[in-house]
């Protein structure tokens, strides 16, 4: 299932395997360095094979895999809005992936901002005047995607990166953000 | 270092002076030939600017302007800027419980944390007795079905609706002060709910079922006429005999009545002929059970 030729992505969440049989001396947690050390590395070849938009479009669309991964064997989808929120904040939590806020959410124009810090992906890494969690507004997409069963377009307007020191995303539905 | 760069370098620290003292009122940067001079001024220059926009943007927050847009790439403001992201989540989620989301905890704000989760624990201990309370208004204790109270307001609302016809099925349950005086109250009030539960079984779960006196159910059986209620009856009866077949303690046998009415009909009105009913049903029995054993109490 890993290496075959695709049409479609492949990826479950048991893709990753039984951790606690696999790892019974380490355990299911590993450090915040290793995986800034494979992310940065796969951005840096991504980004010298391919060019710029594409290698951002990549993280992006892994992300979105992971999010709807994530939230399909994770959050309870039965909750409402405030409730499944609530679950998300707490497994981000949880995982040490960041801690989330909402800052606004417009149930009926499908609009969310929210903040992430000490964020997995960005807190703490040099200034680069970029905003640089691709991965992340891909995350959040794809939870969005299995949760209200609609694609949506999110975008990450303040980053640790970028000098902001809190990653701030805001999600509005893909139909209406061409527009 | 010459006359004229002393003189600069004296200008500057004047004005690292003025900006201590909270006046950051933006000068121009110096033109000077000493490269570091002309740096420190640029300097300077930059941080009155960040300091006056942090100014800004902090002045704007201590004034409940949590929409106050940061200013970009000035570090001086970062834990300002996670104040007010956790003020606008601590906004949002207000807004979440004033809509009825008590689950909603805040962990990131210190003592005030404590204080937040501790309000929002009182508020859901008395929405859980509210809705103690509001249950207990409406139900019987002993048969978790509605009370009589709650029957008559359903009663109205069905009169009000549109979900004719509608049925009202009146229920009496035979030999329960027989029960109650040789077997003892705690029998009677088994018998009591298994009646109920008999009844339960034998309606959909819309129907309103109430105990509505110490022996006395009612049914609302909205959407429902005359044969469909005698399906009930039946569906009943059924139910009946299955409880009794396998009880070894006491025997369920209620005495039954119905009617039904079409829209602009009285419901007390079909309640009253329901009763009228249960009694000639229960009379019926009576004489059938006399004729069968030669004579009995009835209830």
């Amino acid at each position: 299932m890993f290496k075959e030729n695709r049409d479609t992505y492949r990826f479950k969440w048991q893709d990753l395997g039984d951790i606690e049989a696999g790892r019974p001396n380490l355990g299911p947690t590993t450090g915040v360095a290793v995986y800034r050390l494979m992310q940065y590395t796969l951005r840096d070849v991504l980004f010298k094979r391919y060019d710029p938009e594409t290698a951002s479009d990549t993280l992006r669309e892994a992300g979105k895999v992971a999010g709807m991964e994530f939230c399909a064997n994770v959050l309870d989808t039965s909750l409402d809005f405030s409730g499944f929120m609530a679950d998300f904040q707490r497994n981000l939590k949880n995982f040490k992936v960041g801690i989330l806020r909402i800052e606004k959410s417009d149930m009926e124009k499908m609009i969310f901002e929210m903040t992430i810090s000490e964020d997995l992906d960005c807190s703490g890494l040099p200034m680069i005047e970029e905003t640089i969690c691709e991965y992340d507004e891909g995350f959040i997409a794809g939870v969005l995607r299995v949760y209200t069963g609609k694609e949506f377009h999110v975008r990450e307007v303040d980053c640790w990166a970028s000098g902001e020191r809190t990653c701030r995303f805001s999600a509005r539905l893909a139909d209406k953000a061409a527009a | 270092m010459n006359e004229r760069e002393r003189s600069q370098l004296r200008a500057l620290i004047e004005q690292l002076e003025r900006v201590l003292r909270g006046d950051l009122t933006a000068t121009p940067s110096l033109v000077s030939h000493c490269p570091e001079i002309a740096l420190l001024s640029d300097l300077i220059m930059k941080l009155t600017r960040q300091l006056s926009d942090a100014q800004e943007f902090v002045s704007a927050l201590s004034r409940g302007k949590l929409d106050a847009a940061p200013p970009q790439r000035n570090h001086l403001v970062a834990p300002f800027k996670q104040l007010q992201a956790n003020l606008r989540h601590l906004t949002w989620q207000t807004q979440q419980i004033a809509a009825g989301d008590l689950n909603q905890r805040v962990d990131f704000l210190g003592e005030f944390s404590v204080a937040f989760n501790s309000l929002i624990d009182a508020l859901r201990e008395k929405a859980a007795v509210e809705a103690k309370v509001l249950y207990l208004s409406h139900h019987d204790p002993l048969t978790d079905l509605y009370n009589r109270g709650y029957f008559e307001e359903e009663m109205a609302r069905a009169e009000r609706g549109r979900r004719f016809p509608v049925s009202i099925m009146v229920a009496d349950l035979d030999g329960l002060k027989k029960t109650n005086d040789t077997l003892g109250h705690a029998v009677g009030d088994r018998l009591i709910r298994a009646a109920a539960e008999v009844i339960r079984r034998s309606v959909r779960a819309e129907d309103v079922v109430a105990r509505i006196g110490g022996d006395e159910f009612a049914v609302i059986l909205p959407d429902t006429g005359m044969p469909a209620t005698a399906g009930v009856l039946a569906r009943l009866r059924e139910n009946e005999a299955w409880f009794n077949r396998d009880s070894e303690e006491f025997q369920v046998h209620m005495s039954v009545g119905f009617a039904s009415v079409e829209e602009g009909g009285s419901l007390r009105e079909a309640m009253k002929l329901a009763d009228e009913r249960m009694y000639q049903d229960k009379f019926a029995r009576k004489e059938l059970n006399n004729r069968a054993n030669g004579a009995g109490d009835g209830k």
